[in-house]
């Protein structure tokens, strides 16, 4: 029997759960773990999209489609979410785990788990949004947990506002629970964990601002 | 909590409170996407203003019958209370026995004076053979005729016969008209109904009106307080209902008594009769007395724009609709109200037919906002669904994996 890596107590006690994390020889349930937050990952983004967040693009052509092709059009839309969700779930989870291994020196399985953990607050993030952003009429770009409103108000270039948008409270507590878990079960300085961390995030966060500039879903 | 935790708190708090106080004072700087729960699209109708009222079925009309003495002698009723009349069916009938006895004294009276007359006629003649006996007398030259005085006794007399004649000819005419007037009289024995209807009541004591038929035409008629009696003018449209039925039929203000059902009272709120005719070809198979909704058009404007009252937004200047444009954004229009009804208004100037309006007012809307909706699975038909190429399938699904 293996280690199962306790999610929800990895968000309140990362420092037991990280030097847990660390004596573990083999994980247990990893892989029911990734499934299960891949699909509320697809939920959390289904339900976003249901509300529409995000379908502004949509939203034009309101006045050119009939009722019905409109609400087709939405739900092939949020069916696009929905693959996104599942498909960001993925990213989220494998993509820095993979970053992290080829940096520091730590057992796969233990950095997707931190990963789990990370997923799981950014969900949160997107969850807590959609009333926030429906009640107070706000878009990505004016999330009140992030930089973005600074940024606007502050009448910064574009780019700038897309990428400050892009770092929110909850971002920068992934960054701290990645550093904690990192700097438990890696035997690599401080410094070096930080400097790569903030790297990586930097080099996300700066891609999908300059994803968001070009606008994307606009080109097709 | 430890002092660490507290911080923390502390400082994401501020963070919030900052970015929230920020979205209010930058107002115009932050982009913002407004989610629209409803919207409509502005519609080109007729308005009507009604003002409702209750009614009740009546006949149209009642005709009365009386019973005149003078024409005759009552002799029975033809009809029934509650018997179905037309128009020529015989109500009552007089006695013809009078009449017939009548016409005969006339007759025999007529004969009488024709008798004398003819007995005059024959003096007459007599009168004047005589006279031309006596004239064509042999008469001496240069002496005067000793009958001339004879002569003129008979002219005189042959004058006043003929005076006799002509008289008794006038007396004659006299009895000719009774004749005729009882002969009329006696094919007007019956009287009958000019109406379509039902016999409302019969009285047998003879009190007249003696016959009442109600027709089977029917109208509206209602009681109106004193406010809607000032709105309320005659000649108004009018949307009958009977009570329990969905059937409109259309009417006509025909009459509004200007003076209360009651005698007026200080204290107590008077109430006006009105009636309504209803239009032809709106047969209302209804019994008499059946209660009816009305609904009197006090105001009328044709082909005009509307827009329900939630999509008017009223500011310090004017009132405003918030517009969805092609463009994907909501665009704040200035309107000019006209008529508003229960929750239609009329909008005079400021939108185009078929313009989609949001039906409500968002907490932090402004002008030039893009909005997104929520999906709405009931809206959805399944014959769209199937119309639909895979190729716009793929190009919706995909737009939706890159929006952000």
């Amino acid at each position: 029997m293996g280690y199962r890596v306790p999610l929800l107590r990895g968000l309140k006690e990362p420092y037991t759960i990280s030097h847990q994390l660390r004596k573990e020889e083999s994980l247990s349930g990893l892989w029911k773990q990734v499934l299960l937050l891949i699909l509320l990952s697809a939920l959390v983004f289904g339900v976003s999209a249901f509300f529409g967040i995000g379908s502004e693009q949509v939203s034009r052509t309101l006045t050119e489609l009939s009722k019905s092709e409109y609400e087709l059009y939405k739900l092939f839309f949020g069916a696009g979410q929905v693959i996104w969700g599942i498909v960001y779930a993925i990213l989220v989870i494998f993509l820095p785990s993979l970053f992290f291994w080829t940096l520091v020196d730590v057992e796969y399985k233990k950095l997707i788990s931190i990963q789990l953990i990370v997923l799981l607050i950014l969900l949160t993030e997107k969850a807590i949004n959609i009333p926030v952003f429906l009640f107070l009429g706000i878009n990505t770009e004016s999330s009140i947990f992030s930089f973005g409103i600074i940024a606007q108000a502050a009448a910064f270039p574009e780019l700038l506002i897309y990428t400050f948008s892009a770092i929110t409270l909850f971002k920068i507590w992934t960054v701290v629970l990645q550093y904690k878990f990192l700097k438990v079960v890696s035997e690599r300085s401080p410094r070096f964990l930080i400097f790569v961390l903030l790297g990586t995030h930097l080099f996300f966060v700066i891609v999908s601002a300059l994803l968001s500039s070009i606008h994307l879903e606009k080109l097709i | 909590m430890t002092w660490k935790i507290r911080l923390l708190v502390g400082a994401v708090v501020l963070f919030l409170a900052c970015n929230i106080i920020l979205l209010f004072l930058k107002d115009d700087k932050i982009n913002r996407t407004y989610h629209a729960d409803e919207w409509t699209a502005v519609k080109k109708q007729d308005l009507l203003e009604t003002m409702p009222a209750k009614g009740v079925l009546a006949p149209k009309e009642e005709q009365h019958f009386y019973y005149e003495n003078s024409a005759g002698t009552f002799k029975g009723f033809l009809v029934e209370k509650g018997d179905e009349v037309q128009q020529g069916t015989g109500l009552f009938e007089y006695s013809p026995d009078d009449l017939t006895l009548a016409k005969e004294e006339f007759q025999i009276e007529k004969e009488k004076l024709e008798n004398e007359q003819d007995n005059l006629e024959s003096h007459i003649d007599d009168l004047e053979s005589m006279q031309r006996t006596l004239t064509s007398a042999p008469v001496e030259e240069d002496q005067p005729n000793p009958n001339v005085y004879m002569i003129q006794t008979l002219e005189r007399d042959i004058y006043e016969k003929e005076l006799q004649i002509s008289r008794i000819d006038s007396e004659i005419e006299k009895y000719e008209d009774l004749i005729e007037a009882a002969d009329e009289s006696l094919l007007q024995l019956t009287v009958e109904s000019e109406i379509d209807g039902t016999v409302k009541s019969i009285k047998h004591d003879l009190t007249n009106p003696v016959v009442t038929v109600i027709s089977n035409e029917q109208k509206v008629t209602g009681i109106l307080s004193e406010q809607e009696i000032k709105i309320a003018t005659e000649g108004m449209k009018v949307f009958i209902t009977p009570e329990g039925s969905n059937k409109k039929i259309n009417g006509t203000v025909e009459k509004i008594l200007n003076h209360p059902t009651s005698e007026p009272h200080a204290e107590t709120e008077s109430r006006y009769e009105f009636s309504i005719v209803l239009d032809e070809s709106n047969e209302l198979e209804s019994f008499h007395g059946e209660h009816v909704d009305v609904r009197i058009v006090t105001n009328e404007v044709l082909d005009t724009l509307t827009v329900p009252t939630e999509a008017v937004k009223k500011a310090k200047k004017g009132h405003y609709t918030y517009a969805i444009q092609t463009n994907g954004r909501v665009d704040r229009k200035k309107i000019e109200l006209g008529l508003k009804i229960h929750q239609t208004q009329e909008v005079k100037e400021g939108v185009e037919k078929g313009e989609l309006v949001l039906l409500e007012r968002p907490p932090f809307l402004k002008s030039g906002f893009p909005f997104i909706t929520s999906v709405e699975p009931g809206k959805l038909k399944k014959k769209d669904f199937e119309e639909l190429r895979k190729k716009e399938i793929l190009k919706y699904t995909a737009r939706g994996f890159l929006s952000r």
